[in-house]
């Protein structure tokens, strides 16, 4: 007898966007498939404060689209701030290693690393440096999960 | 407007303490210096001199921990002092003159040295050398208070009175006081204390001390370190953090921007031994008072940045301590957060600040990806 393997059931957008409203500064809600949440981030206590919104369309295979609104993220020179897709917004994990998938609670995962983003930028605007690793599109490592 | 005691954070306090771990003599360099203080030690009490009581001690910034890297360019200068107990009177230029026949008969010193007016130059080709100042005892004065040769304006060396080891005991009495008991005065040479161990004032000199050689860029417009650590030290408060130590030395110099009022700065264990005699040239003064309004502004600009844009904080520090030391620190933090994103202990509190105390939930893993 074959065995299937069961997909994870998405998480409801209702339930994300409750999770999200018990985080203090933010708000979420969720319109037919589409959550749109906005929030205020502070990465670290000598940070400023960074206004972020979260688009995420139940259903689609795009990741949650994360963008950071105020103040917008600056180049360093001629640079601009690493891991980024094309419109700007954050790439926060590998898409093929399946780190995050519907089955997750946005509050618990893409959230606290908009924040940990935000160091690493910050670190890499005063140092030039990105401390927080990563890989890039066609590099060896993408593909190592698979 | 923000006064030079408005509170400052713990994380600016820790950041400002990474800066100036990063400026001061580093581990590696302090091994080599206490390795070869021995050497000289043992040398000089083997050479002709030892036939007479000798001892060997460090003085200065080196003595009461509070070196600073120098700007690009210049060597670690550690003074140490020969105190020797000879029988009779002696001539300044004698006694120089008998250290630099000493050093100079060695095979192991003689291609290493250079003769200084009032010293010998011993130099070690990494990265620092070692100033060695003969002394005698000042038996007018008595105590730890000795006689060293002096150069006048007109090149003639006479005995000038100073006190090192009663300085150093004054600054190492000062509130607050050095908790652990292997920061208290030890002779000839002071515990190698790491930056974790230094007190808060032995810090603020340091900061103080590299803000000064980044904005006077000019060495003969330089104040003596001396000079800037009597007054950090004077303006020492009883509050034992980094913060109100910068704050009090930094409300406290605000005595010095009347470039028409010069004040005089004595040594306080040896209240006879002017230490800044270099002001008595105006422009030197004129640059102290200078640079002491610019960090008094710095300071109060400084202090409005921490969470409120963490990049202009890290520029302003740049500004005012170079950007190497701050940057090493700024990576040394965010190193330690990437660690604890690596060993599943970060997590994010209220308002999105990370933290590295496990709460309930730590972060998941992920990679960042993108271009």
């Amino acid at each position: 007898m074959a065995i299937r393997k069961r997909t994870p059931t998405a998480v409801s957008l209702a339930l994300q966007a409750s999770h999200i409203n018990a985080l203090s500064n933010w708000d979420a809600h969720g319109g037919y498939r589409l959550l749109v949440a906005t929030g205020s981030v502070r990465p670290t206590a000598l940070s400023g404060q960074y206004k972020v919104s979260i688009k995420y369309q139940l259903g689609s295979s795009l990741p949650p689209r994360v963008q950071v609104v105020d103040p917008p993220l600056r180049s360093r020179g001629d640079t601009q701030p690493p891991h980024r897709y094309d419109g700007g917004e954050l790439c926060l994990y590998l898409p093929r290693r399946l780190e995050w998938t519907p089955s997750m609670l946005i509050s618990i995962t893409i959230i606290p690393w908009i924040s940990e983003y935000l160091e690493c930028y910050e670190t890499w605007l005063v140092t030039g440096e990105w401390m927080g690793s990563g890989v890039h599109p066609g590099e060896r490592n993408e593909h190592a999960a698979d | 407007m923000v006064t030079a005691y408005a509170k400052v954070s713990h994380e600016l306090e820790r950041l400002l303490g990474l800066i100036a771990a990063n400026v001061q003599l580093p581990p590696s360099l302090d091994t080599k210096a206490r390795d070869r203080y021995e050497t000289l030690t043992r040398f000089l009490r083997q050479s002709p001199l030892g036939k007479y009581p000798i001892l060997v001690y460090a003085q200065g910034s080196y003595r009461i921990g509070t070196t600073v890297k120098p700007l690009s360019g210049d060597e670690y200068d550690l003074d140490f002092v020969m105190e020797i107990a000879l029988p009779g009177l002696v001539e300044p230029g004698d006694l120089v003159e008998a250290l630099w026949a000493v050093f100079s008969s060695s095979t192991m010193y003689r291609g290493m040295i250079q003769r200084r007016p009032s010293c010998i130059r011993v130099l070690y080709a990494d990265e620092f050398h070692m100033d060695i100042v003969p002394a005698i005892p000042d038996a007018g004065h008595g105590g730890t208070a000795i006689l060293i040769p002096r150069q006048s304006e007109d090149g003639a060396l006479h005995w000038h009175g100073t006190n090192p080891r009663g300085y150093a005991s004054w600054f190492e009495s000062l509130p607050p006081r050095a908790i652990l008991e292997k920061a208290m005065a030890v002779e000839p040479l002071p515990p190698a204390l790491s930056a974790a161990e230094k007190t808060p004032l032995q810090t603020a000199v340091q900061l103080y001390k590299r803000n000064h050689h980044v904005n006077v860029t000019d060495e003969h417009l330089r104040t003596a370190s001396v000079v800037m650590t009597t007054i950090a030290g004077a303006s020492a408060g009883g509050v034992d953090t980094l913060g109100s130590a910068l704050a009090d030395l930094v409300e406290s110099l605000g005595a010095y921007e009347d470039p028409d009022h010069i004040p005089i700065v004595t040594n306080p264990a040896a209240e006879y031994e002017v230490l800044s005699e270099k002001w008595s040239e105006r422009a030197v003064f004129a640059a102290f008072g200078s640079h002491a309004r610019r960090l008094r502004q710095d300071w109060q600009q400084l202090l409005q940045l921490p969470g409120r844009d963490f990049p202009a904080m890290a520029d302003k520090l740049s500004e005012m301590f170079g950007e190497p030391p701050v940057t090493s620190a700024v990576k040394t933090v965010s190193a330690e957060r990437q660690k604890a994103r690596e060993t599943r202990t970060l997590s994010v509190a209220a308002g999105g600040i990370l933290v590295t105390t496990p709460t309930r939930h730590t972060n998941h893993p992920h990679t960042y990806f993108g271009d």
